[in-house]
């Protein structure tokens, strides 16, 4: 929700930059590709409705989520050239890495658990287990490989659905604002030929 | 459906169709590239 929220906002600044044309500026992006993110997405639905439990049981789930990274580092590198996406696709490596070193899911600690769901202790949160209808699995703080480019980042209450967030995520936001300025923010590089 | 044909006449123009395209793709990209934990996703969220 919060990386949507990213694109909600990247247009209101769009508007506020462009006020008319910004239906224009966003329709010149020139994306290549633009079909493999959606099917990432897809790939990554068996994942995001499995419930909690360990994570042995979504095996499947996960060579699926695995596969759809791939697909987003394609669509990334066909489209390296709009700054955007640069910072995006840098944030899906960061994402990627991270999970890559974790054995294939976003780490979480039992404390930002508590965290994001108020009342709860951290002895509630199973560590190895996968936290359920996410990209997480619950491990403590020194069993995480890059820890600082894990789940650690919070928007506590009063937002209304508390949630943690990576150091990738943050940057896929910021590309993504970046990008929808239009090219003439984002393509910049594209009208140099490499 | 007289209506909603005189709206697609008046906003499904192929330049508003591209930009829904695009930010569609953005939205999936933000929540496939993404990893956010977001809370009461387990029993344990209180």
């Amino acid at each position: 929700m919060i990386l949507a929220l990213a694109v909600a906002l990247g247009c209101i600044a769009s508007l506020v930059r462009h006020r008319s044309r910004a239906f224009g500026q966003i329709a010149a992006i020139p994306l290549r590709s633009a079909w493999l993110a959606p099917l990432a997405l897809v790939l990554q639905w068996p994942l995001l409705r499995a419930p909690p439990g360990p994570t042995q049981h979504i095996g499947v789930q996960q060579a699926l989520f695995l596969l759809s990274y791939l697909l987003l580092l394609v669509f990334a590198w066909r489209n390296w050239r709009l700054t955007g996406i640069l910072i995006a696709g840098l944030g899906v490596i960061c994402n990627l890495v991270v999970i890559a070193v974790n054995g294939g899911l976003m780490p979480i600690t039992p404390g930002t658990l508590v965290r994001i769901n108020p009342g709860s202790i951290p002895e509630q949160w199973l560590v190895g287990e996968h936290y359920g209808y996410s990209k997480d699995v619950i491990l403590h703080r020194h069993e995480t490989k890059l820890w600082a480019l894990s789940d650690t980042l919070v928007i506590p209450p009063p937002f209304p659905k508390p949630t943690a967030f990576s150091l990738g995520d943050l940057l896929i936001a910021v590309g993504v604002v970046v990008l929808l300025q239009g090219p003439g923010i984002s393509s910049k590089r594209a009208a140099t030929p490499p | 459906m007289k209506k909603l044909n005189c709206l697609w006449t008046r906003y499904g123009t192929p330049q508003n169709l591209k930009v829904l395209y695009i930010l569609l793709t953005l939205i999936a990209l933000a929540v496939a590239g993404g990893a956010p934990g977001g809370g009461s996703g387990t029993p344990g969220s209180g």
